[in-house]
């Protein structure tokens, strides 16, 4: 173990006792591949038993310890704290989401509107199972990587389109709703179509990018609103059917 | 409080923006160019406008004001600054609007701000020259 | 409002058209004026053609479009609510700048 230490400044804030939000900084000793979410168990387990945040895998794969770390959105356990190369660390809840407590804040928003973009796949009722596409078909390809998205909501806290509209349904929502419609067995596509369209849908998507730069699974989210809004014309000249 | 109430009260959020990266930058100041440049479309139109209106006369003492005031020329500058922004970054989103450049959108943007930067610079040479 | 898809369209649309139109104008303004100040018989003799005036009715039509809506894409962004009096404004200025305008462009065929 080395001697190392990093400073954590931790964004404190119980809304049912706390007027305002405060930071707390904890000194921490670096061990070996530790990872952010090491550091908050650390002030967890020896400082201050207190501290809210949420976490399951640990391994990247639920996606439910998420954190503003350092500038931006990130997965607590998939950032090691050497990466940052910094040896001060600020941790602050997900942007864009209610606060429950400390780090842990509500996902509500975040799948409530997941739910409005019918994140299911609707068969074409005179489909016969199983219906084939291709593998290796282009569309196929690029509908595989969009589908690996673990709902962490990093992209979702990124958007400034987010922060400044809370309508907006954000990229990962837009994300889900572009792998369905692009699924030529699904039976609800057009209806799908509609609901992103609609002026608190793909139209607030101004290309910034900033949800792509922080997915921890590197999707380009922006790339699937592009392919929504191009359908969204298609659909309105009728060439979408 | 109950989860229903928690859920219809104001709760209180960060609003941190990702700050270290291009695209926000980008998205930052075409926001910025374009309202400014809205601003001066709405001024600019109002005021050729206006004076045409009035005859040759009125034009040509609007003209004369607007034209031998140091101030306005380093404005128009910054003004076609601003265009040249706008049109270059604008140039990089209808790229993206048709399909292309999402795997190169950071290359794309500071290829499209050098050439966007001699522009300016051949505005700026041949202003003052 | 249904017509979403089609406004965005037609701001690709302008945007792309106010690439050269506007392009070609600061070029006018730069490249071929040789006086210090413009004077309106100088701008006359330029602009009594019709490719000139018709370059400059796009030029206003686009550019109204293009700037008004954008306004009204940064308002919608900012959450505005009231959207009805917020696109009845923007039209009237839209329309009645058009109107201005046009009617500027042609004292110089008259
Ligand atoms: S798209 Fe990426 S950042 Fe967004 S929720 Fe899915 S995995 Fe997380
Ligand atoms: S590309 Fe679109 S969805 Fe992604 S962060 Fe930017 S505005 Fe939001
Ligand atoms: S704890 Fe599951 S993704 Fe981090």
């Amino acid at each position: 173990m080395s001697s190392q230490e990093i400073k954590a400044r931790i964004f404190r804030y119980d809304p049912e006792q706390d007027v305002e939000p405060r930071f707390d900084v904890y000194t921490i000793p670096v061990i070996k591949n530790m990872a952010i979410l090491d550091v908050v168990f650390h002030v967890q387990n020896y400082i201050d038993k207190s501290l809210a945040f949420r976490c399951s895998c640990r391994i990247g794969m639920c996606g439910s310890c998420a954190m503003y770390i350092n500038g931006k959105p990130r997965l607590a356990c998939r950032t090691q704290v050497s990466s940052l190369g910094t040896s001060e660390v600020t941790i602050m809840p997900l942007p864009n989401l209610p606060i429950i407590r400390d780090l842990a804040t509500d996902m509500e928003p975040f799948f409530e509107k997941w739910k409005k973009i019918k994140p299911y796949y609707v068969g074409k009722p005179e489909l016969k199972d199983p219906v084939v596409i291709r593998p290796d078909s282009d569309e196929r390809e690029f509908i595989d990587q969009m589908l690996d998205c673990i709902t962490c909501g990093c992209c979702y806290g990124a958007c400034s389109m987010v922060a400044t509209n809370e309508d907006y349904l954000g990229p990962a929502a837009l994300n889900r709703a572009y792998t369905l419609v692009a699924d030529k067995r699904d039976s609800i596509r057009v209806e799908r179509l509609k609901a992103v369209g609609r002026s608190y849908g793909v139209w607030r998507c101004h290309d910034q990018f900033n949800c792509a730069e922080v997915c921890p699974k590197n999707l380009v989210p922006t790339k699937s609103i592009q392919q929504l809004k191009k359908r969204c014309v298609m659909q309105k000249f009728g060439v979408f059917k | 409080m109950s989860n229903r109430e928690m859920a219809v009260t104001p709760r209180f959020k960060t609003h941190s923006q990702v700050w270290s990266a291009v695209g926000m930058w980008a998205w930052m100041l075409h926001r910025l160019t374009g309202i400014g440049i809205v601003l001066y479309l709405l001024l600019h139109a109002t005021l050729m406008g206006t004076s045409l209106i009035r005859g040759a006369e009125a034009f040509n003492a609007t003209l004369n004001t607007l034209m031998t005031n140091p101030v306005l020329h380093l404005a128009e500058i910054a003004l076609v600054g601003a265009i040249i922004y706008h049109g270059m970054n604008g140039i990089r989103l209808l790229l993206f609007d048709i399909g292309i450049g999402f795997s190169r959108q950071k290359e794309i943007f500071w290829v499209s701000m050098a050439i966007g930067a001699a522009m300016w610079i051949f505005v700026i040479i041949s202003k003052l020259s | 409002m249904r017509v979403n898809a089609i406004t965005w369209l037609f701001q690709r649309i302008t945007a792309a058209v106010l690439l050269v139109l506007l392009g070609v104008h600061l070029w006018l303004l730069y490249m071929n004026n040789t006086s210090e100040v413009i004077s309106f018989a100088e701008a006359k003799a330029r602009l009594m053609s019709a490719p000139y005036i018709t370059l400059y009715v796009l030029l206003l039509l686009f550019g109204l479009f293009h700037a008004l809506n954008g306004l009204y894409t940064v308002m919608v962004d900012m959450g505005i609510k009231p959207r009805k009096t917020a696109i009845g404004a923007l039209l009237a200025v839209g329309l009645g700048l058009f109107g201005i305008g046009l009617i500027s462009i042609f004292q110089f065929i008259m």
